[in-house]
């Protein structure tokens, strides 16, 4: 049956192909188009299990494809000199490839002759016009505006397949619905030696916990098949005198049923972050004794904890009306309440699209771009993240020795409470600080921990106007951000470099691989995504892979980094803003030129060592000798 | 000690700047631990005879601007050359040349004492709270006085106690030389009509012009200018065969023959037999232009001159400069939010007046470049005239971004063309709101756009950033004669040369301190790829917030590959050594085998040799050791001690980390480096990190006080 399926698509896909390109097409041009296409759709996949529906899907795939190829089209702007090349449109794919260069034309640039992949995900915004308004003979302008903030601007000879090119981009990029997405049909071109997706099982994670906290926390499965949470995973860690059943009244007083759980213990001060949604206070002044117990119980005898709100003072007395609120000091009076503003989805994503506004004119003024720097607040938004975290840091690091408590908690806490629980993490922990450490990070606090990836990264900077809805917001680009803050400060306190950051982002957007798909555990469950799909991480640690994203300037710092949050310290990510107008050359070059000095030492040192030994034996050697000799003497 | 030190053979080199002599008696006598440490230095330093001045005062608390960190109890001293901080139980030493102090504020009485606050030319602030009113009355007084000399003469550099001759430090600029090397051909010649200052007493005496200009045109030219600044060659780019003039601007319309002539030079005729175009660059903005023509002083008229192009830059003036970086500066010690800080850095427009010069310099240098002669002025052709023209040149020639090309450069277009360092950085205090008027960070401005540039192309530049923020420093400190005087003609008359070092010497003395690890010198040839896009251009933190630690960075890469690179050096010394003790050893054991006796008994009689001192470094070793962190142990390698050679076996294969590293490790030392940016220096031997005062440097290696006495040699 599977076969016979798959003989009718074909025969029906070649027709209806055949029928409307045969003629535009020569026979080996289509011959090796089909051959792509079928490689997409026909491969055997893990998930076919439902044979009809992916059928169903693949046709709607196809059906999307209104234009599989123009040929002649100009590349203008892209990450590469212009071209003029040919664009076909696959189910997942656009591919430009350059025309070949004329006979007796030295190929002067490699890079330059490849083809270009773009996954259509990746696409932001589509925009579609003609050359010239009042002459449509003259083509039109397709230009691609990236997640990535990439701009590519092709011109297509025909107006008509102009049009069509981008509605069938528009559509292929904005097709929502699991089946669709890319890492279902994507094959490992590479062996898996390190799955991804049991590499940071909470069991060990929390097996390593209980080695410096043992008797304090303990694994809880009450949210098995997601029944009381449906952002959380199915196993958590809470505080060990805790029963399952406070945690299910605590999660009923909690915003999305998030209950406090633990986020990060740290051994040498015994102190803890933990993090939950807002109470749900409301304006009839509810109160939960269970969920009062089940922080309380974190606290030793006379110590006192820290709640840290991530909104400013008047957002979270306006949730109140909206049956959120803060803590109120009677109930919880052991503890001790900080707002530490940051800034809202919202905010952020405006800023987003502002600066990279910003950053793609380049013939702006000095004092312009101040101004307009100012204005859109991104600048302020990393500013007040990373001083939040400096902050939640402190409380554990710094005051008082003895155990201090942390909660953190925002609105819903999926977004700002994240990402200042990962950077107090980063600032406090070394091990989050290394590749290994920082995808466990990312994994147990992002992914597992309820960012709703697939909403919030629907789309990017461009993507502004008819497509974004109020979801939308770069609540992981602006933690990246942070990250990228701190290495400014440290360079050599992290294994990994920058553009580790900028691979995640992209990713983080579009991605071959499974692992920011979804909104939370629950739709990768439901989806069967872990099985289907191959975890982002089981490619980055590939050691052929994860070469690149090493930092060979890294010296293990066990030391707390606390950042300087002055403004003055605070930069512009320009690798981010300015990766497609500037060349990076001169920076890579200085990178490598310090990590190739560094390697030599290194080298330098073994031998060293090694010519150390072999004096050593030698001496000794001759020692011996010079012992027999004079042995020797004296019997002479 | 302190006379001991004084007759030291071998004075340590490479003391931190600002410092030199008076740090050196002052290193002796912390390594000897003496706690009268400073009525020693004092003794040494020359105290005033005036009774009025307070030279010292207790228990002063140093206060952190920011408040991130705790008060530090001290005493502050005053010399005739330094203010001196000393903290009492830390190891803090601040030493500010006197006339490094541009300001001093007092503050309120309050309950805590009375607050007193120094601010620096090199952008230092200290914050002073003193016990007494009348101290700090006293002290402010005092401070006053001595940072404001009334005479050239009182500076710190004429009161250089060892005035050996420095001769290589001062003929730094040989103009000959230079212009050889810059390969200007026949068209040009050297003049001699400036003779003695005859005609200019702001350019130096010998100037080159173009060889068909008679002397009448040039007499003709320099007279109907206010200060007779006429063109000048300074530049001449062979690639092209352009060059590149600069001057005062123009009063009248009699230049037109001077202009055609350099217009000449250009060898290769356009057209027609016309001369090659000729661009004309003003500086300043068109507006101030015609202000200047209503005034009668005018610019060129496009009409008196054909084949040439006139070209306006919005460069400000100085006045505007001046109230710019000081609203920068506000800024940087002020803000504390984004907001604050983004909004004033717009109010300072330095950015934008950055970015003005850069373009200047970025379109004379493109023009050079494809063969356009040039003739840069302003109003007076020494202030924004210098920034482009000696920017632009950095552009173009690869020469001039090595350190020694960079001097001549800084030799050639400011000091030379008379850039006015006395009025500009107020060496002596201004004494009234006219000469107030004429101090202006043009010097230090450009030594930003050069950052700028240096940020651009890291492996284009042989200098690093250290270089630049020292040199910014020195300038105003006067410590050395380089930067005195208006003019050439100034510096003659105060024979600096004879009486000063010059800070060429100092600084080819610090050469280690100062070499960038990623130059590469054959990669660029000219850097017109810089970008001038606003984004590019960014506040110059290295110097403005230098004595914030807070705000730099940590950790440095740049520092962390010069490391590298010295300590490379270092094993593939040990590495050569130890290869030759290994074969020595394989032979001699080859041999013993065989029992020749003599090779047998030169051995042992160089085991004994040896054994003294591999007694008392294995006796040592240790002791070093424990006093250092347990995580350093890798450092010293006890196993070897006991084989034979002690050089190799002392010598530490790791060497200590960068990080964190803010004080000197010298046993009775432990001096706190002064900012993050200064150079940590490892002894070769041990490998830990010690200031200036406790290393010494021969030939071959850096060794510690410790090692030193060690050494076996």
């Amino acid at each position: 049956q599977r076969m016979l399926l798959r003989l009718v698509l074909l025969s029906v896909f070649f027709a209806v192909v055949a029928a409307r390109y045969i003629d535009s097409m020569n026979y080996g041009e289509l011959r090796n188009f089909l051959d792509d296409q079928i490689m997409q759709v026909f491969i055997p996949r893990r998930m076919v299990r439902q044979e009809r529906l992916q059928l169903l899907q693949i046709m709607e795939l196809v059906d999307a494809i209104e234009i599989p190829r123009v040929n002649g089209v100009f590349l203008r702007k892209g990450p590469r000199e212009a071209q003029t090349g040919t664009i076909c449109i696959l189910s997942h794919h656009l591919i430009f490839s350059p025309d070949p260069p004329s006979p007796g034309v030295k190929v002067v640039n490699e890079e330059a002759s490849k083809e270009l992949w773009l996954l259509h995900r990746m696409v932001d915004k589509v925009v579609a016009e003609p050359i010239a308004k009042d002459d449509p003979s003259r083509g039109g302008i397709l230009a691609l505006k990236l997640k990535n903030f990439l701009m590519l601007i092709f011109e297509v000879r025909s107006l008509n397949e102009c049009f069509a090119l981008s509605r069938s981009i528009e559509r292929l990029s904005n097709l929502s619905g699991f089946q669709y997405e890319y890492p279902f049909y994507y094959r490992v071109p590479f062996t898996v030696l390190d799955d991804g997706w049991t590499a940071f099982d909470l069991e060990a994670e929390f097996a390593k916990l209980t080695v410096r906290a043992p008797d304090q926390f303990r694994i809880s499965y009450v949210n098995e098949n997601f029944g009381i949470c449906p952002t959380y995973p199915e196993k958590v860690i809470v505080p060990r005198g805790i029963g399952d059943d406070y945690l299910r009244i605590s999660a009923t007083f909690r915003d999305g049923f998030r209950f406090p759980v633990l986020s990060y213990y740290h051994a040498s001060t015994k102190s803890c972050i933990m993090r939950c949604g807002q109470p749900l206070i409301g304006p009839a002044n509810r109160r939960c004794k269970e969920d009062e117990t089940i922080l309380n119980s974190l606290l030793a005898p006379h110590s006192r904890g820290i709640i840290i709100d991530t909104r400013n003072k008047n957002v979270g007395s306006a949730a109140k009306s909206k049956g959120g609120g803060v803590e109120s000091q009677q109930c919880y009076s052991q503890w001790r309440y900080v707002f530490c503003g940051t800034p809202r989805i919202r905010e952020m994503h405006d800023g987003l699209t502002k600066i990279v506004e910003l950053s793609n004119d380049d013939r702006i003024s000095s004092n312009h771009f101040l101004h307009r720097l100012y204005s859109t607040q991104w600048i302020h938004s990393i500013t007040d993240i990373l001083c939040a975290s400096a902050n939640v840091a402190q409380c554990i690091a710094c005051e008082g020795t003895s155990e201090v408590p942390v909660l953190v908690h925002g609105g819903e806490g999926t977004d700002t409470t994240l990402a200042v629980c990962s950077l107090a993490q980063i600032i406090l922990d070394a091990d989050a600080r290394t590749i290994r450490g920082f995808e466990a990070l990312i994994e147990r606090e992002w992914i597992a921990g309820g960012h709703c990836f697939s909403s919030r990264n629907a789309h990017s900077a461009y993507g502004e106007g008819v497509v974004t809805g109020p979801k939308e917001s770069p609540v992981f680009l602006a933690f990246l951000n942070c990250v990228f803050e701190l290495i400014q400060q440290f360079p050599l306190s992290f294994e990994f470099t920058e553009g580790f950051l900028l691979f995640l982002f992209e990713h983080s957007y579009a991605s071959e691989f499974g692992s920011f798909l979804g909104n939370c555990e629950r739709d990768k469950k439901e989806w069967r995504v872990k099985e289907c799909t191959v975890s982002l991480w089981s490619y980055v640690n590939n050691p052929e892979i994860l070469v690149q994203f090493v930092n060979s300037l890294y010296e293990p710092n066990e030391k707390v980094i606390w950042p300087s949050v002055a403004p003055q310290s605070i930069h512009l990510w320009s690798r981010l803003l300015h990766r497609w107008q500037m060349n990076w050359d001169e920076k890579d070059a200085v990178t490598k030129a310090a990590a190739d000095a560094k390697l030599k030492e290194k080298a330098l040192q073994s031998r060293v060592h090694s010519l150390k030994r072999q004096i050593a034996d030698l001496a000794r050697e001759a020692s011996l000798i010079t012992a027999t000799n004079d042995g020797l003497k004296l019997t002479e | 000690a302190s006379a001991g030190s004084r007759d030291a053979p071998n004075p340590p080199r490479g003391v931190p700047p600002a410092y030199t002599e008076d740090v050196r008696v002052a290193g002796a006598l912390l390594a000897d631990k003496l706690l009268t440490l400073f009525e020693e230095v004092v003794g040494e330093e020359r105290v005033f005879d005036d009774p009025n001045m307070r030279a010292q005062v207790d228990k002063v608390q140093l206060v952190d601007g920011r408040g991130a960190e705790s008060n530090i109890v001290g005493t502050i001293h005053l010399t005739t050359s330094h203010l001196i901080f000393k903290g009492e139980s830390e190891q803090k030493e601040i030493w500010v040349a006197n006339n490094l102090i541009h300001s001093v504020e007092r503050g309120p009485l309050s309950v805590a004492g009375c607050p007193l606050t120094v601010r620096c030319k090199h952008f230092q602030i200290l914050h002073l709270l003193i016990r007494r009113d009348k101290e700090c009355g006293d002290l402010f007084d005092s401070i006053r006085r001595c940072s404001q000399p009334l005479n050239i003469e009182e500076l710190l550099a004429f009161d250089h106690r060892d005035g050996g001759e420095d001769a290589k430090g001062w003929s730094r600029l040989e103009w000959t030389i230079e212009f050889t090397r810059q390969g200007v051909d026949d068209s040009w010649v050297e003049s001699d009509f400036n003779k003695d200052y005859a005609a200019c007493d702001t350019y130096p005496e010998r100037i080159w012009v173009p060889k068909t200009a008679s002397k009448q045109i040039l007499v003709g030219s320099a007279n109907f200018r206010s200060k007779g600044r006429l063109p000048a060659l300074t530049y001449h780019h062979k690639a092209s065969n352009a060059s590149l003039c600069r001057c005062e601007n123009i009063l009248l319309n009699e230049d037109e023959r001077l202009m055609e002539l350099i217009a000449r030079t250009n060898g290769g005729e356009g057209e027609g037999g016309e001369p090659r175009e000729l661009l004309l660059v003003d500086t300043r903005p068109m507006v101030n232009a015609m202000v200047n023509k209503v005034q009668g002083k005018g610019f060129e008229d496009e009409r008196n001159y054909s084949g040439m192009r006139f070209q306006f830059f919005d460069i400000e003036n100085i006045h505007v400069m001046r109230t710019s970086q000081a609203k920068l500066m506000e800024v940087q010690s002020r803000a504390r939010s984004t907001t604050d800080y983004l909004k004033g850095l717009e109010a300072s427009s330095w950015l934008k007046h950055l970015r003005a010069i850069l373009e200047c310099s970025h379109y004379i240098a493109k023009a050079i470049h494809t063969g356009t002669s040039c003739v840069v002025h302003c109003s007076d052709g020494w202030d924004r005239t210098s920034q482009t023209v000696a920017l632009a040149q950095l552009l173009l020639d690869p020469f001039y971004r090595t350190i020694h090309g960079f001097e001549i450069l800084i030799e050639k277009d400011w000091l030379a063309f008379g850039h006015k360092f006395d009025d500009r950085c107020a060496h002596v205090a201004a004494q009234n709101e006219e000469a107030a008027k004429e101090v202006s960070p043009v010097f230090s401005q450009w030594l930003d756009t050069v950052w700028q540039v240096f940020r651009q192309f890291p492996r284009a530049f042989q200098f690093n950033t250290r270089f630049l923020v020292h040199l910014h420093e020195h300038v105003y400190a006067c410590q050395y004669g380089t930067f005195l005087g208006n003019c050439e003609k100034d510096r003659k008359d105060l024979a600096v040369a004879r009486r000063t070092k010059s800070l060429w010497t100092h600084f080819d003395a610090h050469a280690e301190d100062y070499r960038n690890p990623f130059y590469e010198p054959t990669l660029y040839t000219d850097l017109l790829g810089v970008s001038t896009r606003a984004s590019s251009i960014v506040v110059f933190s290295q110097l403005y917030s230098r004595w914030e630690d807070g705000i730099l960075p940590r950790e440095s890469i740049e520092d962390t590959m010069a490391t590298s690179l010295d300590h490379i050096a270092v094993l593939q010394a040990t590495i050569a050594a130890m290869e030759a003790k290994v074969a020595e050893l394989k032979e001699l054991t080859g041999r013993g085998s065989v029992g020749s006796s003599s090779c047998v008994s030169s051995f042992s009689a160089a085991t004994a040799a040896h054994a003294t001192t591999t007694m008392t470094s294995s006796l040592i070793a240790p002791k070093t050791m424990s006093r250092q962190e347990t995580a350093e142990s890798g450092v010293f390698d006890g196993s070897l001690t006991s084989s034979e050679d002690s050089i190799l076996a002392g010598a530490a294969v790791r060497w200590q980390s960068l990080r964190d590293v803010d004080e000197c490790s010298g046993r009775g030392c432990t001096v706190e480096f002064a900012t993050r940016g200064e150079k940590r220096l490892h002894c070769h031997r041990c490998g830990k990190i010690f200031c200036r005062r406790c290393l010494r440097s021969s030939e071959k290696e850096r060794l510690c006080r410790h090692c030193g006495d060690n050494s076996p040699q």
